[in-house]
C-alpha cells in the first residue's frame, strides 16, 4: 500500500468498495445501452436488479464504514465526515 | 444537478512514482482529446440536440467523463506525490513542478493549457455526433500511445479500462447518430441542421 498518510482501510472495507465499483459499473454501462435501446425489456429488468444490488451495497458500506455520498447520510443513518476514508484519488487498497 | 460520490469509477492504486509517465498521462486530464474536454463537449452539445434520448445519452456520457477526469487526476497524483527533489530534476518534471508544484493543472502533455478551441458544440445534431464519434477514437488513440510508453501494471490496468470506455462510447454515439438520422425529415436529403430548422417552424 502506498504511503499517503491517509486513513487506512481494512481488506474487508476494500472488498466491499470493490463490489460497489463493479455493481456501479454494470449500472452505468447498462444505462448507456438503455439510452439507445429503451425498448429492451430484458435489459430494463437487469438494470433494475443490479441498481437494487448497488443500492444495498452502498447501504451496507454506509452502515459499516461511512457514507459515500451526502444522500447516503440521511437515508442510512451514517455520518458525513471527510476523514473516515482516504480521498478517492489517494487509493488505499491493493 | 450532479451529486458526488467519493470513490473512483475504477480503482487506482499505484505504488511506484514515475514522473515521466505522469507527464504523458496528464494529456488525458487537460489535453485536446482528454477527459475534461470530452465532458464539456458532450454536456454543452445537449442544448442543441433535438432528439431527447440522444440529449440524455450526452448527459450520461458527459457525466461518466467527469469520473474519468478524476481517475486521470488520481493516476497523475499517485505518480507524482512521493517524488524526491532529485527525481523531479532528473525526470524532466521540473518545468511543471515550478508552476504547479505537485497538484493537477489541466494541460496537454506538451504543456499547452486546456482550451475550448479544441472541441466544438456546433448545434447541428448530425455534425455534433460525428465529432463525438471522432473524439472517442482520438481519445482511444491517445490511450494506445500511452500504453506503448508505460510498463507498470498498476498504471496499465486503469488506462486499459479507460481505453475500453472510449470504444464503448463510440458504439453508443454511432447508435445515437442512427436515431437522429431515422427521425429526419426524408426531404432533408443533405441532413442540414434539423434542430434549428425544427425550432424556426
Amino acid at each position: 500500500m502506498r504511503d499517503c498518510g491517509c486513513p487506512e482501510m481494512s481488506r474487508e472495507q476494500c472488498g466491499l468498495l470493490r463490489s460497489i465499483d463493479i455493481l456501479s459499473f454494470y449500472v452505468v454501462d447498462m444505462a448507456l445501452y438503455l439510452d439507445t435501446h429503451p425498448d429492451d425489456a430484458d435489459a430494463q429488468d437487469h438494470f433494475a436488479h443490479f441498481a437494487k444490488m448497488l443500492r444495498d451495497a452502498k447501504q451496507e458500506y454506509a452502515q459499516k464504514y461511512c457514507a459515500l455520498s451526502q444522500e447516503n447520510v440521511s437515508r442510512y443513518g451514517a455520518t458525513w465526515d471527510w476523514e473516515c476514508m482516504p480521498l478517492p484519488w489517494e487509493g488505499g487498497c491493493d | 444537478m450532479w451529486s458526488y460520490e467519493r470513490r473512483l469509477q475504477y480503482p487506482v492504486n499505484i505504488k511506484k512514482p514515475d514522473a515521466r509517465a505522469a507527464m504523458a498521462i496528464i494529456s488525458q486530464y487537460g489535453g485536446p482529446d482528454g477527459e475534461i474536454s470530452a465532458s464539456l463537449r458532450y454536456l454543452s452539445q445537449r442544448y442543441g440536440m433535438n432528439e431527447r434520448r440522444v440529449a440524455g445519452l450526452l448527459t450520461d456520457i458527459g457525466t461518466e467523463e467527469l469520473g474519468h477526469f478524476e481517475m486521470i487526476g488520481a493516476i497523475v497524483h499517485q505518480l507524482t506525490c512521493n517524488l524526491s527533489m532529485e527525481e523531479i530534476e532528473k525526470s524532466g518534471f521540473a518545468p511543471y513542478y515550478v508552476d504547479h508544484t505537485i497538484t493537477l493543472w489541466p494541460q496537454a502533455a506538451g504543456g499547452i493549457p486546456n482550451n475550448a478551441c479544441e472541441y466544438q458544440a456546433k448545434g447541428d445534431p448530425i455534425t455534433d455526433l460525428m465529432e463525438d464519434m471522432a473524439a472517442e477514437q482520438k481519445a482511444r488513440s491517445t490511450y494506445d500511445n500511452i500504453l506503448r510508453l508505460i510498463d507498470d501494471p498498476d498504471i496499465i490496468e486503469p488506462i486499459r479500462f479507460l481505453r475500453q470506455r472510449e470504444v464503448n462510447h463510440f458504439q453508443r454515439f454511432g447508435e445515437a447518430l442512427r436515431m437522429v438520422q431515422d427521425s429526419l425529415d426524408p426531404k432533408n436529403f443533405y441532413q442540414y441542421n434539423p434542430a434549428f430548422d425544427c425550432c424556426k417552424d
